[in-house]
Parts: structure tokens; sequence; C-alpha cells
């Protein structure tokens, strides 16, 4: 529906990863410190703001429903996300985003279970029939990339049942 | 994250870099937990850096018999030093990073100098030493195992510290982590002119106060 935002918003969120990294690699504290810092206050007096006009919004008529339409809405989730000021658990999107993803996995011979969150991170059971891909890479991204989509305020996504168990290589890698 | 097509996990990541997980790090002598900021102290027989509480620092060091040396924290760009490219060359070092310091059990200052696997050393010579330090009496101010002379003549640089041993074993920790091939690759070198950068702070704090600059 908003292809275009919706491109932009990951190219930005992409950016973000790309400039953390920087960030990250800048060994010297004093000269990492003001950065961390700015960021730090930044979201801080936003997550405090966005708290307010959330409280104020589902306190009015028809609030739960309106904040029901904020979650669904790809740039207002991706800030409800980042201030956990989503409604949802993370284990709660990600059965969502499983039940929505099932019936197309399951044409193409894939299933897939939430073992468990916690930790800072999900495991999932995948499981793949006769007629399913052959690709395990491909379907271990493919996977990582729709639960990511929903919780990106997850370190780890561990996929098992492809091959050996091993860590996502959006973890922490560094 | 190779070749992601999706962001990541960019919510985590960022939390991350905003509020890093404490830093566990304990006193070696009482245990107890310290600030990221501590004193670190020397272990002579064996050049280890280990990090304490104030009080344990100071017990340390004012104990006559006590195998640490506590490390001091001032960093000094050294302005004047002099050396020629001449005397520079009889130390025969292979790269143009070194620090060098009194060892004191060895009686003799040693070179080291960081690479791919760690910090080399390299006996200097007594009398290019000794010739060195009649133009450059700080050196001879230097405290044994603590302190060091170090040198940054790397990319046309000629800058000359007087910095905790600390510091210049970080400064080879660095090289040692991100040193890529035959040429280290250009992290490394990132990693070093911040490192260089940050140095140059510390000593223009350490200037300023001293009301040189």
């Amino acid at each position: 529906m908003y292809e275009s935002d919706r491109s932009d918003l990951g190219a930005s969120l992409r950016r973000v990863e790309a400039l953390i990294a920087a960030l990250d690699r800048i060994a010297d504290p004093a000269a990492r410190e003001p950065a961390r810092e700015l960021l730090e206050l930044v979201l801080e007096l936003h997550t405090l703001g966005l708290a307010r006009i959330i409280a104020i919004a589902a306190a009015a008529p028809g609030g739960a429903s309106l904040l029901d339409r904020l979650a669904e809405d790809p740039q207002a989730r991706a800030i409800l996300l980042l201030h956990g000021l989503h409604p949802q658990e993370a284990e709660t999107r990600i059965r969502a985003a499983l039940d929505r993803l099932r019936p197309d996995w399951a044409l193409r011979g894939i299933g897939v279970r939430l073992r468990e969150v916690g930790g800072g991170g999900a495991r999932l059971l995948a499981t793949v029939g006769a007629n399913g891909p052959i690709d395990t890479a491909a379907l271990r991204s493919e996977i990582e990339s729709a639960i990511v989509e929903v919780a990106p305020d997850l370190d780890d996504i561990v996929i098992e049942g492809l091959d050996e168990p091993q860590f996502s290589a959006l973890a922490a890698d560094g | 994250m190779p070749g992601a097509s999706l962001s990541g996990s960019w919510v985590s990541q960022l939390r991350r870099f905003v509020s890093p997980p404490p830093a566990l790090e304990h006193c070696q002598f009482c245990h107890v937990a310290i600030a990221a900021k501590h004193p670190h102290l020397i272990e002579v027989s064996n050049r280890g850096v280990v990090c304490a509480c104030s009080d344990c620092a100071l017990a340390e060091a004012a104990h006559p018999g006590s195998p640490y040396r506590l490390i001091p924290q001032k960093t000094e760009l050294l302005r004047d030093f002099a050396i020629s490219d001449a005397q520079w060359g009889a130390f025969q070092i292979p790269i143009d990073l070194v620090f060098v310091f009194l060892d004191s059990a060895a009686r003799r200052p040693v070179a080291l100098y960081p690479g791919a696997a760690g910090a080399i050393q390299s006996l200097l010579g007594l009398e290019a030493w000794a010739e060195l330090a009649a133009s450059n009496p700080v050196l001879n101010q230097l405290q044994p195992d603590v302190e060091a002379l170090l040198v940054n003549r790397t990319k046309g640089t000629r800058e000359y510290y007087r910095a905790p041993i600390d510091r210049c074993y970080a400064l080879a920790g660095l090289i040692r982590t991100h040193w890529r091939g035959l040429s280290g690759g250009t992290a490394v070198w990132d990693h070093i002119d911040a490192y260089f950068a940050g140095l140059r702070d510390e000593a223009a704090a350490v200037g300023r106060a001293a009301g040189h600059g």
C-alpha cells in the first residue's frame, strides 16, 4: 500500500545499522562518547514524549483501535518498536507473522514453528518437506528476514532444522 | 552482516550502542566492581596489566615489596623531542611505531613494536639510547616499567609521547586485533589514526593543565 514509504524506511534502517557499526568501530571512547550520549538523549526525549502521546490517545474514545492502527503502520510501528512502546510483545508479533506466512510456506513445503522467545532472542524450528526448497541458505535468510522485520528488537534469531543449528548472520558479529 | 536485503535487528543494535552493557570489571585485589575508568598496575615480572580500585592501587603503590607498579595516567606530547634520522636508524626498528621503556629487571631500555602477532621485543643499543637521552633529558625521567617513549613516525608523522605503558599496550592490542594481510589493511590504519587522535587530546589536556599551551 505504501510501498515507496516502506522502501525508504528500509533504506533508512539499513543506514542506521551501518552508521552504528561505524561508530562502534571507533576505538577511542572520547571520540565515540558524544555521539552515543547525543543519541541516548534524543531517544530518551522521544520515548518520554511518545509515551505521553500514546497514553493520551489510549485514554480517548476509540483509543484502543487507534493504537492498533498505529501498530500496523510500517513507519509508526518502527518507531514504537524502537522506543519499546509497541503494544505487542515480540512473541505475539512473531506468532502473528508466522500465522500470516504459514499458508504460503505450506504450499512450498516449508513448516516453521516458534520454539521460544527469551533472553533477547528467538529460536525457531524449520522443517522442509520432500517437495520443499533445496537452497537452505536462502530459506534460512528468508525466515530470518520475516522474523527480524517484526522483531528488530531481538538480538539473535536462531533457525534450527536447516542443516546443523547455527547463529543468524544478523546476530551481533562484532 | 553479509548482503542483507532487509534491515536487520536495527532496534537492538541501536539500543546496544546507546547503552552498552555495563563493563564487568573488578579490582584484581579485592574484587570489588570498578568503574570503566580505573587505575592500572603492571606486574613487573610478566608485564601483565591488572585493573584495580583506587584503594588497592594506592596500597600496592605504597607497599615497597609489591610485585606491582602503579601506572601513571598522564600522557605528554614531547614537542621539543630531538632525534635525527641517523639516530632513529641506529635503533634498527623495522616499523615506524615503537614504544621504549626502561625494564627494571633487565636494567636496560626495551623497545616493543606492535605488529600482526602482537608486540615484538627488541633490545636497544645502550649507547644509542644514552646518546638520545643526552639530547632529550625527559628520557631520564621515565618511570621504569610504567612509562614509555611512544614514537609515531608513520606516514610522515614525527610525534613523540611520554605515555603510560598500558596505553602503549592498548595500541599493540589494537593493531594485533585489526591487522589484515601483509600491509595491515585500511581498517587498522583507521584505528591507529583514531588512537593517536585520542592520545593527542589527552596530551593537550595535560599541556593545558600544566600551563604549556
